[in-house]
């Protein structure tokens, strides 16, 4: 059992700037490698809040967060030595311990199933966005395609409306060209209040772009959905479910459709259960995907059958300034953090 | 009940403060139906509202039989006749733009001894460019009306005046015709964030309209003008490829929806902008030229931009083709504004026809009305306020009270200052969206005024999505009021204004063509201006508001099927006679 216990050069990592103020418990210890488990040198972290949290300003984003991509620092002894050793690249599936403990450079992870290797032939900027929103992008499609195979055999063409056009939004419409696209008959569309990250999604493989201008009129907006959806929507996957989101899909839902909600919008919806009932349509939760979707994912990527949606890459030291922007919706595409990469830690 | 009365008497010490902003108010107080001005008659709603209802400007309980927005209707008559008589001069503040159309689709049935085709336009045939009076030039069509051809007096010496707008009279000869108009034409309608590309396919009375929507981002709606018609261009480009119509001769008819100086059927210079737009390089320049020449730069050709319309001149267009009584269009929605049929007798532009039909519709771009400060005893300090953080301060005043764009700001500057002064919600965050500019869209106050029991469903999800929490029933009572009084009032001010346009026009019917978010999404907003444009109009006028659908689309699409017919059987007859 390694004992180390460095004292890192003391960087304000993370500050409090106009607006957000990004959670830091500034412990620089290094802990200890669990037994059984091995410690983890954070490279890369996904910045993730949904917009509608930064909005109200009580949205606090946790770094490392959910998405994290790594190096192996350490290696508990107990562990066979092929399956992980130190400098390997790992991502790491999100768990409940590991987001809420807090921004720590040093994660130890306990369960190595957890951990998944990702080799070198993908950088691990783009590594990083697989736990989070490339696993819930991709877990959504899953469960939304026996649904859409099964349309595809009666008619002539189904839609699918992705609400959300952020990073997980762009991965949804990467994936689902790769999963369903194959035909025809599938037209993708895309949805969102920003214009500036519908005109990304574009290039994203989607058939069209429908801008939900919040300042619009309900009903303006539902006309215009079904303007460009013609013949209604028959999938939606909701990446925000809002009250708002929420009611105008089931306006535009044809009948057995389906929608998938996720996303952290905190407040009630309330639906009108009778009329689901006769239209025989379905509200599903999307799943929380599993490490095998995540291994899954990583092989795609690998092989090349899908590729990652548009990023950038910030230095962690302008966290607040990337969620600011994330909120302004001034970043389009997902944004990554990265870690001091020099901070090599002097043992001594 | 006690903290009622104890609201009351904080209310009533506090009468001073109010006398200023309440003038906006009294109208709608005493259009109650208990309207006498007695405290205890007027609905629960009001009863907790006491320091607006005692604060009238006649306060003292003499209810002078004209609201202020009567008080401003003759002034809005006033400046019609100005307008309208001076076109030339554009020293009104309303100026009165002649658009060049001057006979709606079904005219209007006076003119019933020719064929349906030239049935609507005789004016236009009357201006033919070549105005010397052979007929025979003319395709048989128009051989059918050498009285409208002879009817200049001395037509050829004064053509030359004309030359710009008369080469676009013949444009609209053929409008409509019996079902034998056949063709393909592109409409484009820019009016804000959205803009739509539209095919309609116009055969044998069947009108099939394929759309598409595309965006216009910010930093486009504040660059420059090359950008904005290159983007534009690039969209028709991108829609012409997906309906696969390359190569193919396509004539736009582009609604416009800003105030333009139109000097001829496509030829439109844009006056100012509107609604949030300030692209460099506009301003003063033929619009349909700048379009021309970005297509020009994206190598599309085969489209032609063959006729320039208003949002609300489409609307009027649209409507009146199934109504004979419609003459006049109101638009109601981001931005405000009419147009209506006027007698030539009073637009100075046209003095030598004599001949009928002597009309022409005039975009009187309203929204201006008040730039001039006429409209001050009307305005609040929240207007104001409203106008001074505006994009173009000290502009379209009559707009920045009625339409979308400005509605919601105006209940969030009242909700903020009754916050301030302690009369709502207590103990609210100051970092809630309430104190942000802009955030408080206009569609809440659609949605608020929808809420009809006690639950207040829409308000409080509004409430919540403004991050304003602990708020309570009395508190969203309150929000209710104010935006029922703040809609009330756009209201009244548009019906002031339709029921002067009524009046001037002293038809026995008059059919309105309303299109608009807010006409349309409003809960009351149409019942509201019935009550009112009934009480201002002459006893005796009947009227309707009806509401129109796309007319912004099909509107356009309309003119440029007129157009390019005729343009085709002049080109028939006269084969070497330049455009």
């Amino acid at each position: 059992m390694l004992d180390n216990e460095v004292k890192a050069l003391h960087k304000p990592m993370v500050g409090e700037m106009s607006g957000i103020s990004v959670e830091a418990s500034s412990s620089m210890v290094m802990p200890n490698i669990p037994k059984g488990g091995l410690l983890l040198r954070v490279c890369y972290a996904g910045a993730c809040c949904a917009e509608g949290q930064i909005r109200r300003k009580d949205c606090r984003p946790r770094l490392p967060g959910e998405e994290i991509a790594g190096v192996v620092q350490d290696v508990c002894g107990t562990l066979p030595n092929s399956n992980f050793s130190t400098g390997d690249h790992v991502i790491l599936y999100p768990d409940e311990d590991i987001s809420d403990s807090g921004y720590h450079e040093y994660i130890a992870v306990p369960e190595v199933e957890n951990c998944l290797q990702v080799p070198h032939s993908i950088p691990m900027e783009i590594a990083a966005m697989l736990p989070g929103c490339g696993l819930c992008a991709y877990s959504a499609i899953l469960k939304a395609v026996p649904h859409v195979q099964k349309l595809q055999e009666v008619k002539a063409c189904v839609n699918v409306l992705i609400v959300g056009a952020g990073g997980v939004g762009l991965w949804a419409s990467r994936l689902a060209n790769f999963l369903i696209g194959n035909n025809n008959n599938l037209k993708l569309f895309v949805a969102d209040n920003s214009i500036d990250k519908l005109l990304t999604a574009q290039e994203h493989g989607c058939y069209d772009i429908i801008h939900w201008n919040e300042e619009d009129h309900e009903q303006y907006i539902v006309e215009r959905t079904m303007d460009a959806c013609r013949g209604g929507v028959d999938v939606v996957i909701d990446f925000v479910s809002s009250p708002r989101t929420v009611h105008r899909t089931l306006k535009v839902l044809n009948r057995e459709g389906l929608i998938l909600v996720g996303g952290s919008a905190m407040s009630e919806v309330s639906i009108n259960l009778n009329v689901l009932a006769a239209k025989q349509q379905s509200i599903v939760g999307i799943p929380k995907g599993t490490v095998r979707q995540l291994q899954e994912l990583v092989d795609l990527l690998v092989e090349k059958k899908v590729e990652p949606p548009m990023f950038s890459v910030h230095p962690v030291e302008e966290a607040s300034q990337v969620f600011e922007d994330l909120a302004q919706s001034r970043i389009t595409g997902r944004a990554i953090l990265s870690f001091n990469q020099t901070a090599m830690l002097d043992n001594n | 009940m006690h903290l009622l009365n104890e609201e009351m008497n904080l209310g009533l010490s506090r009468n001073s403060h109010y006398s200023a902003d309440i003038k906006m108010f009294p109208t709608f107080v005493r259009a109650l139906p208990d309207g006498s001005g007695k405290i205890s008659n007027y609905s629960a709603d009001i009863q907790m509202f006491p320091t607006f209802v005692r604060a009238l400007p006649d306060g003292s309980g003499k209810i002078s039989k004209y609201s202020s927005d009567i008080k401003m209707f003759p002034m809005f008559v006033r400046a019609l006749l100005d307008g309208s008589s001076k076109i030339s001069n554009y020293s009104s503040y309303i100026k009165m733009f002649p658009t060049f159309v001057r006979a709606l689709p079904d005219g209007s049935g006076k003119i019933s001894n020719y064929s349906s085709d030239i049935k609507i336009f005789p004016m236009f045939v009357r201006a033919l460019p070549d105005g010397s009076g052979k007929i025979s030039n003319y395709s048989s069509d128009i051989k059918m009306f050498p009285m409208f051809v002879r009817a200049l007096p001395d037509g050829s010496s004064k053509i030359s005046n004309y030359s710009a707008d008369i080469k676009l009279f013949p444009t609209f000869v053929l409008a409509l015709p019996d079902g034998s108009e056949k063709g393909q034409f592109l409409a484009l309608d820019l009016g804000g964030t959205n803009f739509r590309v539209l095919r309609v396919r116009i055969e044998d009375r069947e009108v099939d309209i394929e759309s598409k929507t595309f965006l216009i981002p910010q930093r486009i709606m504040l660059g420059t003008g090359t950008q904005l018609f290159d983007h534009i261009a690039n969209c028709i480009g991108k829609f012409i490829t997906e309906q696969n119509l390359q190569g193919e001769k396509l004539p736009l008819g582009f609604t416009f929806s800003f105030p333009c100086k139109q000097e001829g059927l496509a030829k439109a210079r844009l006056s100012k902008w509107t609604k949030g737009f300030r692209c460099e390089g506009v301003v003063g320049e033929d619009i349909c030229f700048l379009l021309h020449e970005a297509l020009k730069r994206l190598g599309i050709t085969g489209v032609e931009v063959v006729a320039v319309v208003n949002d609300a001149v489409g609307t009027l267009m649209s409507v009146a083709n199934n109504d004979r009584r419609c003459e006049i269009g109101l638009i109601l929605g981001t931005g405000c504004n009419a147009c209506y049929m006027e007698t030539l007798d009073n637009v100075g532009l046209w003095e030598e026809d004599c001949d009928f039909p002597q009309q022409v519709i005039i975009n009187t771009e309203w929204g201006a009305f008040g730039d001039n400060g006429c409209l001050d005893f009307i305005r609040t300090e929240y207007d104001r306020e409203l106008d001074t953080y505006s994009i173009n301060p000290g502009k379209q005043i009559m707009e920045k009270m009625i339409s979308g764009m400005y509605l919601g700001e105006i209940v969030r500057l009242t909700l903020e200052r009754l916050y301030n002064e302690g009369l709502l919600f207590n103990g609210m965050d100051p970092e809630c969206e309430l104190f942000v500019r802009g955030k408080f869209y206009t569609k809440y106050v659609s949605e608020i005024e929808s809420d009809h029991d006690e639950f207040f469903r829409n308000t409080k999800q509004v409430l919540d999505e403004l991050g304003i929490e602990n708020y309570t029933t009395d508190d969203c009572k309150i929000v209710k009021y104010v935006c029922t009084l703040i809609s009330a009032r756009a209201a009244f001010l548009s019906s002031a204004g339709l029921a002067t346009l009524i009046n001037r026009l002293n038809k026995d019917h008059m059919t309105i063509a309303v299109d608009g978010s807010l006409y349309r999404f409003h809960p009351r907003f149409h019942n509201l201006m019935c009550l009112k444009i009934q009480e201002l109009v002459k006893p005796g006028l009947k009227f309707k508001l009806e509401l129109s659908h796309d007319g912004s689309g099909k509107g356009a699409a309309l003119v440029a099927a007129v157009s390019t017919r005729l343009l085709e059987s002049k080109s028939k007859i006269l084969p070497q006679e330049a455009v």
